[in-house]
């Protein structure tokens, strides 16, 4: 279909259109149609638009531009007539398009992540984007998605800035530690340094020693393994035993095969390097639970498991113990599982991996396309051979290597993977044919997902890499605090007062006037992230749910107002600030709620914006006590959104805490 | 003569950002929005301010500077920051042909539209419909149409008296038509699909296992010849009973399920029309015949028995029923067909190479041979020219089983050429094909992956004196022609009428 919005219907209105132009072309600004035209300067770009069409999408920042009282909630310069925003001007025009077109695409030339932040800002679900662009778009958070749900949780929480993740957190924590003294001194210096020795390479020098010596031991123990099973180093020993049979004991020779035994000595040494290893580590391991989850740990332990239980067994004799020991001996090649060990120091090692696990679709893909494969051919060859086939001979099989579908599996893998070990091969003019069909086939079956395959790799590899090589920021560049004149001091904020006011209510109570306006007022962005993050969360819930949460949810909004709503004319000290922001809180709330009844198309947007709000609602009320104590630290590192949004990303669940 | 200049000159704000250009640069491409604006009553069709002397556009911005660059040069490039079905859009808005699209950005520009219309065309069977009717709204674009071919149906739906006389009928249908059909329409549905992928497997693990003599027992049999009265042995050889009866089972199975499909499909003729159906068909009917036939003892029925035993092997056809199941195995077939060229080049390329290398190895064999040999292939495994082709097939596609080779140094030389240029031959046509299941596959996983819009997102309806406004619907004093010159007009119509019936249902 062509573009749907320049709709033109229109043999009726052509009048009315004549006259309205008319009407523009020769009156002034106060013009109704030219009143209609909307100047936006983006970051020094201006754009351009009618009012109704930021009309289209209620609910987002946009639209309350066209609200009457915009002018005081947005930086509006009257001099130019036109609203400021300090924001990417490119991207914007983007923005808007969605409000002209009602498409959503995304600019090629900026990644994902900004995108993603620019939509946060401008209130715009990012499930509008189109599918053309959608796979660009989600490219990078994908992968990171991926790569942190298979990260094992140890490595990542000490690198991330203390200050930025739980900000309230590490605060607080330090002024515990401050406050109990030295009390808990051995073990607590001890352990993180004992854990970081063992756990992350990078740590310090000697974490990197130890890193080396499980490198080594880990080499080591492997090439003792694969030596073990050399005749050179396995010496047959005839053994004579004496079997009663009855009442007859005869003697037995019975060929005995055995290790040299300093290839054992040297597993033991390797063996109890990696005990001390595991028991070091699950001594100083600061989450058990999350220690025995991790696979790689319960690889460490069973691998050495077999080496005692050889030990133990072969002091004692019984014919009990000599079972068992075959069975271990058996069971020996678990310790190829140390191999795995490696993952802890390669980080090629890790991204395959989680490469295999995020493919897990295309890896099947590429199963079935095989097996697919491998049985079409499987069954066209054993046809193919048969019809050169001896009428005397019953199975008609004497003559080919085809002998029955089954069998023809191997040499359709054998043949489709390019192998071609030359066990079976076609000899009939239509098993030949078959054959290079079945060639061709092949190499396009593996030749189509493993790009798939390949190209996860590539993307899970290269963030790996820059979240690797990226060097450590320093002092992170903190965007200045939005002045109250600001276009980022906008209506959202506002419109979280609605939040924002069991806070101001608190402060009123117990704090007073600076912790009230300066906490909840004067951060409107970081109001406005945490909208979006509990949007984004409140998108999983089912839509029903969301609906339902949605009603329920209007009333408390209301109710949190209500008491609000005398609070601030009771109360001394907060009537200032309380009393100058009230109307603009009302005034939004209401129009929201109006938008909300208004048309049935749209209760969607807004009861999602409804409940996000409220869902903050209910984490500040939360929230409210816990902030009463370390104020000034808050107020000195707030919730800047602008920081990367990587990690504000990540710490999702500390924002309701610091809340 | 500074009036005159100035009047040649045009101001178009779009989007914020002023353009300025000539009248006659506009009026280079007739019948196009821009070229409306070069005439004299442009004002007042416009969203003309006389103040700043610019007409304005709400449209982005950044993408009419290519748009305008059309004019000014005739060549009508993309921008490389925007995707193609935005640039589309915008195209059609400024009633610009997209074939007038340079060759250098049509591949970036089409990739999009080409990949979803591939997927779309090939989407005849029952399970893509399935598909596009969940996707139609989530992807706007080329739903639309379909949205309201959709409306209008369910309008009929719920009009006719129809709906209620054969409601019962209708409400079934629908819903074992889904059972059967979309395996995540509903729970039961799932189940459906479930059982039949392990009737699949079944069917298929019997059919491979006939075949081992393990389940082929050779029975001897001793027969009258009528003729002189003598016994003949003849061996033969049966299948075991009960691989024959769990393939029973299957096909009644596949029977069973077949006949619904049939009874509950909504449209028969498109139903018989799927190759998936026919196949279903085609894999039951063998059996039957054999049961009804091997009552029959005569000697006519006899021989069909024997053809119908070796017919039995398009019951490995069953094994593509598994692409009803498999986003994969139909993102597979897609690409097969849209890449039908490609491979046609690959064949070509290869048998191209075949025939030469298979020549040349035959010659260079016959180098080293004794003279008193006198087919001089005495020596080698290279008889003849046509064996060489499978040698060079093998060789090419690098196999290389070992039952042929050559022996001689000559022979040698030509191998190794053949390798080489055999990599090099498979090499190139295949990441085209690849290229093409990859755009397939991200979109259909992109389709797959994309949020479902509950609601979408419908820019306001025009205003009186927006500029949104076509030409064509109110110059009928004009040039009459003009309303034929609006190409936008019809479809856009047709597609608000379709949006709105949809917010209205």
């Amino acid at each position: 279909m062509l573009s749907s919005v320049c709709v033109s219907t229109f043999k009726g209105r052509k009048g009315g259109n004549k006259s309205s132009s008319k009407a523009c072309s020769s009156a002034d600004m106060t013009c109704p149609s030219d009143s209609e035209k909307i100047v936006i300067n983006c970051g020094g770009i201006r754009h351009e638009t009618y009012r109704s069409t930021l009309k289209t999408l209620p609910g987002t920042r946009l639209s309350w531009l066209t609200e009457p009282d915009a002018f005081s909630n947005f930086d509006y310069d009257p001099k130019s007539d036109e609203f400021f925003f300090d924001r990417h001007p490119n991207t914007f025009a983007f923005i808007l398009n969605y409000y002209r077109t009602g498409k959503l695409h995304c600019p090629n030339d900026v990644c994902g992540p900004l995108f993603e932040e620019e939509l946060a800002f401008w209130g715009i679900d990012e499930t509008d984007v189109e599918a053309c662009c959608w796979m660009n778009y989600r490219q990078h958070r994908d992968a990171e998605e991926a790569l942190d749900s298979f990260e094992t949780p140890e490595p990542d929480p000490p690198e991330d800035d203390p200050a930025l993740t739980g900000g309230a957190d590490g605060d607080l924590k330090r002024l515990c530690l401050q406050e109990d003294g030295r009390k808990p001194s051995w073990w607590s210096v001890w352990q993180p340094y004992i854990w970081n020795l063992f756990e992350d390479p990078y740590s310090s020098k000697y974490a990197r020693y130890v890193a080396f010596g499980s490198l080594l031991f880990i080499l080591i123990s492997i090439s003792t393994f694969c030596l073990e099973t050399h005749e050179a180093f396995n010496t047959i020993y005839n053994k004579t035993e004496n079997v009663t049979v009855g009442n007859v004991t005869r003697e037995e020779v019975v060929f005995e095969v055995v290790t040299d035994s300093w290839l054992t000595y040297v597993e033991g040494m390797c063996v109890i390097w990696f005990t001390i290893e595991v028991f070091t580590r699950v001594i100083f391991c600061p989450d058990k639970a999350e220690f025995f989850k991790s696979s790689l740990n319960i690889i460490d332990f069973v691998a050495i498991l077999p080496f005692y239980l050889e030990v133990a067994l072969s002091g004692l004799s019984s014919k009990a113990a000599k079972d068992v020991l075959g069975f271990l001996r058996v069971v020996r090649f678990v310790r190829i599982l140390r191999i795995f060990k490696l993952t802890r120091h390669f980080v090629g090692l890790r991204v395959l991996g989680h490469t295999l696990r995020a493919s897990t679709n295309e890896f099947l893909l590429l199963i079935i396309f095989l097996a697919l494969g491998v049985l079409i051919f499987a069954t066209m060859i054993y046809y193919a051979e048969r019809i050169g086939a001896d009428p005397a001979d019953p199975t008609a099989s004497a003559h080919t290597a085809f002998k029955n579908i089954p069998i023809g599996f191997w040499w359709a893998v054998v043949t489709m993977t390019t192998l071609g070990y030359g066990d079976m091969y076609p000899e009939t003019w239509s098993g030949m044919l078959v054959g290079a069909l079945c060639a061709l086939a092949g190499v396009l079956t593996i030749a189509m997902p493993v790009p798939v395959i390949v190209n996860n790799f590539g993307m899970y590899y290269s963030l790996a890499m820059a979240k690797q090589k990226l060097p450590k920021k320093k002092n992170k560049h903190i965007p200045r605090a939005p002045q109250p004149g600001s276009p980022n001091y906008c209506k959202p904020d506002a419109l979280a007062m609605a939040t924002a006011s069991p806070h101001r209510l608190m402060g009123n109570v117990l704090g007073g006037m600076v912790v009230s306006s300066s906490m909840a007022g004067d951060c409107p962005l970081a109001q406005e992230e945490i909208i979006e993050i509990n949007r984004a969360d409140s998108k999983q819930n089912g839509d029903a749910a969301n609906a339902a949460l949605a009603n329920e949810d209007c009333p408390t909004i209301d109710q949190v107002l209500g008491p609000d709503d005398r609070s601030p004319a009771t109360g001394g000290l907060g009537t200032a600030t309380g009393r100058e922001r009230y109307p603009h809180d009302r005034a939004c709330f209401l129009l929201s709620t109006g938008e909300f009844r208004a048309t049935d198309s749209n209760v969607r947007k807004a009861t999602g914006y409804e409940k996000s709000r409220s869902l903050n609602n209910i984490s500040g009320m939360t929230g409210a006590p816990l902030r009463l104590t370390p104020i000034t630290p808050i107020n000195n590192t707030p919730y800047e959104p602008y920081e990367t949004p990587g990690p504000l990303r990540r710490c999702r669940s500390p924002i309701p805490s610091i809340l | 003569m500074g009036q005159g200049d100035d009047k040649d000159r045009v101001v178009i704000n779009v989007g914020g950002i002023r353009h300025q250009t000539y009248r006659s640069t506009l009026r280079t491409i007739p019948g196009t929005r821009l070229a409306w604006l070069a005439e004299p009553d442009a004002h007042s069709h416009f969203d003309y301010d006389a103040q700043v002397d610019e007409f304005f556009f709400d449209r982005h911005p950044g993408v009419f500077a290519h748009i305008l660059n059309y004019y000014r040069t005739g060549k009508l490039h993309c921008p490389a920051d925007v995707c193609g079905p935005l640039y589309e859009e915008e195209l059609a808005f400024w009633g610009i042909d997209e074939t007038d699209v340079e060759p250098c950005c049509w591949m970036t520009y089409r990739q999009h539209r080409e990949a979803e219309e591939a997927l779309d065309s090939f989407g005849g069977g029952p399970a893509e419909t399935g598909n596009d009717d969940t996707d139609a709204d989530g992807l706007g674009e080329p739903g639309d149409g379909d949205d309201e071919l959709e409306m209008t149906r369910r309008l009929a739906l719920g009009d006719s008296p129809d709906a209620r006389t054969g409601g019962l009928w209708h409400r079934w249908q629908r819903r074992v038509w889904a059972l059967f059909e979309d395996p995540y329409s509903s729970k039961y549905a799932r189940w459906v699909a479930f059982a039949s992928l392990f009737f699949i497997l079944v069917s298929i693990t019997t059919f491979c296992l006939e075949t081992h003599e393990a389940f082929n027992p050779i029975i001897n049999r001793t027969e009258l010849n009528p003729v002189d009265n003598s016994t003949i042995f003849s061996q033969e050889t049966e299948t075991v009973v009960y691989l024959t009866y769990i393939e029973g089972v299957c096909v009644v199975w596949f029977t069973f399920e077949f006949l619904i499909r049939v009874m509950f499909c909504p449209d028969k003729l498109k139903f018989v029309r799927n190759t998936l159906n026919i196949i279903d068909f085609v894999a039951i009917l063998p059996f039957y015949l054999e049961v009804g036939l091997s009552g029959l003892s005569s000697k006519a029925a006899k021989d069909v028995l024997g053809f119908l035993r070796v017919v039995r092997f398009v019951r490995i056809l069953r094994i593509f029923k598994l692409t009803r199941h498999f986003v994969g195995l139909r993102v597979l077939g897609h690409t097969l067909r849209a890449s039908t060229n490609e491979f046609l080049l690959l064949i070509i390329f290869l048998a191209l190479g075949v025939l030469i290398f298979a020549t040349m190895i035959y010659y260079a064999e016959r180098i080293g041979a004794k003279p008193n040999d006198p087919r001089a292939s005495e020596h080698t495994s290279f008889k003849n020219i046509p064996i060489g082709f499978w040698w060079a097939v093998v060789t090419m596609t690098t196999l290389g089983y070992g039952d042929m080779y050559p022996q001689t140094w000559s022979g040698m030389l030509v191998g190794a050429l053949c390798a080489l240029a055999g990599v090099l031959t498979i090499a190139m046509p295949v990441p085209v094909i690849v290229n093409n299941f990859g755009m397939y596959y991200s979109l259909a996983m992109a389709k797959q992956k994309l949020p479902k819009k509950k609601n979408k997102h419908i820019p306001r309806a025009p205003q009186l004196g927006s500029p949104n406004y076509c030409k064509s619907g109110l110059n009928s004093p004009h040039h009459s022609t003009k309303s034929d010159m609006c190409p936008l007009a019809p479809p856009e119509e047709i597609n608000r009428a379709g949006s709105l019936i949809l917010r209205g249902m």
